[in-house]
């Protein structure tokens, strides 16, 4: 039973690999999308899940990438794996103008800060038509090469999408288990400790907000280029909170948690369509319930019955 | 103003903090010798929480000086203050919860960690190294505290006695200078509190400088080489603890002689 972690994984990751031979094309769009958002829930992961940044912009960080990426394909011509660089990088240098000023501000107001900026990206992603192409957004993001191979459909971009969950998932994981995750994770169980423990509290939460807009900033690139069509209402506020259940769901602290959070509240919409009108609703009271009786998220549920079971076995 | 001693590790001149018109610390001069315990005590109120807090960057004071080897570090922030060798403990026992018991140690060496982001992420040999060595002082530490059979557990499962010998380890991790102990023996059953001051004795005679913060006068008057008194705010008497045990000002302060009249 120890190494059935790795057993699991080994599973998932097979079953990720057979299944755009398995399930329809509807479905593979669905996961194919699951798998990009779940870079931006890896990067709140480490925003909020760890250091505790109650962070309600991240879909502002994703449309920046997303609008980089989209921008200078079409206009400059340039290909994907120019841009989605230059994605990373503007997400990250925005986040870092703003990450300076408003650290400063501590719990609820940083929430509003970056709820603020949220709202303010979706107005200038409207009205600066000029860029942006204003209300009707940008169409025709040409589809990425790789290699020279056209990586085109949804089955390419499935696993272009797959492959760099990996990479984040490997990174994110090394970040946990390294010094800056154990200073985060501080940061959120006592700030005030973290700091008299020798943690540079400011520099370290610079870093996750940094950090969790550059994945950001890979997820709107990848879905620039998979969706072909980027308009503002893909990163408005409500994307961001979208983005935040996604990652309570799957269990705030686990980065398996981000991409199963994400995973499940792709489809869940689609499962629930037969409601028809009652849709948002049913949806809503669903994810509140899983929310009273899971607190800790999916993954910290089954954390808590491992527990329960080793103990048993150890008591017995 | 008087330089003491070139032996004096630490050096505090004139530290005042005011919280609005409340001068909590007034005018406060102390002095730690090179690998001696100073304790410092006094009633509720007394500024001693204040103090802790101004020697190690929690706040910042409204005037004074604190010489650490000579370097004033006033205005430096906690984290700073603690790189520099002020590390402390707190009397309510802070502890990361989501992180495990060897973590929690972990956490106090990051002080001490020279390797940046890239070599973490790469887990190249620089990075190994080093967490490597950090994990083989704290499990000495643990070992030494007896913890190192809890090492893997979060810090939640422990008893409470054990959580507060695991802050020691967390502060010690970071090699201070000074360990400020705030109220270590809080909350301890009499045999634990035993353990601790054999432990704390083993400190000193390793030559680490501590300043000891207590309520518990037996364990004050057993470890301490100095005792300093605060009451108000402002120090009423500092020497040996038997010295400051018949001072007239301190029994008043302690026992409240004057206030015992207007009482009875």
């Amino acid at each position: 039973m120890r190494n059935l972690p790795i057993v699991l994984l080994v599973l998932v990751l097979a079953s990720a690999l057979v299944a755009p031979a398995v399930i329809s094309d509807f479905n593979l769009r669905l996961a194919t999308l699951a798998l990009h958002t779940s870079i931006a829930v890896i990067g709140l992961c480490i925003a909020f899940g760890w250091t505790g940044l109650l962070h309600l912009g991240q879909a502002a960080f994703v449309g920046i990438g997303a609008y980089a990426s989209a921008i200078l394909t079409t206009r400059a011509g340039l290909g994907f794996w120019t841009t989605m660089p230059i994605a990373l990088l503007a997400s990250g240098l925005v986040a870092l103008c703003i990450a300076v000023p408003m650290l400063r501000l501590r719990g609820h107001y940083l929430a509003l800060a970056v709820l603020g900026f949220n709202v303010t990206f979706e107005i200038v992603a409207r009205n600066w038509t000029k860029l942006t192409g204003g209300f009707d957004g940008i169409t025709d993001i040409p589809p990425v090469f790789f290699f020279g191979w056209l990586i085109e459909g949804d089955k390419g971009f499935y696993y272009l999408s797959l492959f760099f969950v990996v990479i984040v998932a490997l990174f994110g994981t090394a970040l946990r288990h390294s010094r800056y995750g154990r200073a985060m994770i501080a940061i959120r169980d006592d700030e005030l400790a973290a700091g008299t423990s020798s943690v540079d509290v400011t520099r370290i939460k610079v870093l996750a907000f940094v950090l969790a807009s550059v994945l950001a900033g890979l997820s709107g690139s990848l879905y620039a280029h998979h969706a072909t069509f980027i308009a503002p209402q893909d990163f408005e506020f409500g994307r961001s909170v979208t983005i935040l259940v996604m990652l309570i769901l799957g269990g705030e602290s686990s980065v398996a948690g981000a991409i199963i959070g994400s995973v499940i509240l792709t489809f869940l919409p689609e499962l629930l369509r037969f409601l028809g009108d009652y849709y948002q609703a049913v949806f809503g009271v669903l994810i509140l319930l899983i929310l009273i009786v899971m607190p800790n998220g999916l993954v910290g549920q089954v954390q808590s019955w491992r527990a329960r079971w080793a103990k048993g076995r150890s008591n017995g | 103003m008087a330089e003491s001693s070139p032996d004096a590790i630490l050096q505090v001149r004139g530290l005042t903090h005011r919280f609005g018109g409340l001068l909590a610390v007034s005018d406060v001069n102390l002095d730690i010798v090179r690998g001696t315990l100073l304790a410092l005590i006094g009633p509720n109120g007394a500024g001693k929480s204040t103090t802790v807090n101004l020697l190690t960057g929690v706040i910042t004071p409204t005037s004074g000086r604190i010489l650490l080897e000579g370097q004033d570090i006033v205005g430096c922030s906690s984290s700073a203050a603690a790189r520099a060798g002020m590390v402390r403990t707190f009397q309510n026992g802070r502890l990361f919860k989501r992180l495990t018991v060897l973590e929690n140690v972990l956490t106090g060496a990051d002080g001490r960690a020279k390797t940046s982001l890239f070599d973490a992420i790469t887990r190249n040999s620089r990075f190994r190294a080093e967490e490597d060595a950090f994990r083989h002082s704290a499990m000495e530490l643990l070992t030494e505290l007896k913890l190192d059979g809890d090492a893997d557990r979060q810090v939640g499962e422990l008893p409470y006695g054990k959580q507060r010998t695991l802050e020691i380890a967390r502060a010690l991790i970071l090699q201070p200078r000074v360990l400020l102990l705030d109220e270590p023996a809080a909350g301890l059953n009499s045999g634990e509190v035993e353990e601790l001051i054999s432990y704390v004795s083993l400190l000193r005679s390793r030559g680490l400088s501590i300043l000891l913060i207590e309520h518990n006068m037996g364990l004050v008057m057993r470890l301490a080489d100095r005792v300093a008194v605060l009451n108000f705010g402002e120090k009423i008497a500092d020497g040996t603890p038997a010295e400051v045990r018949s001072n007239e000002r301190v029994l008043e302060a302690y026992l409240g002689r004057k206030a015992s009249h207007a009482a009875g």
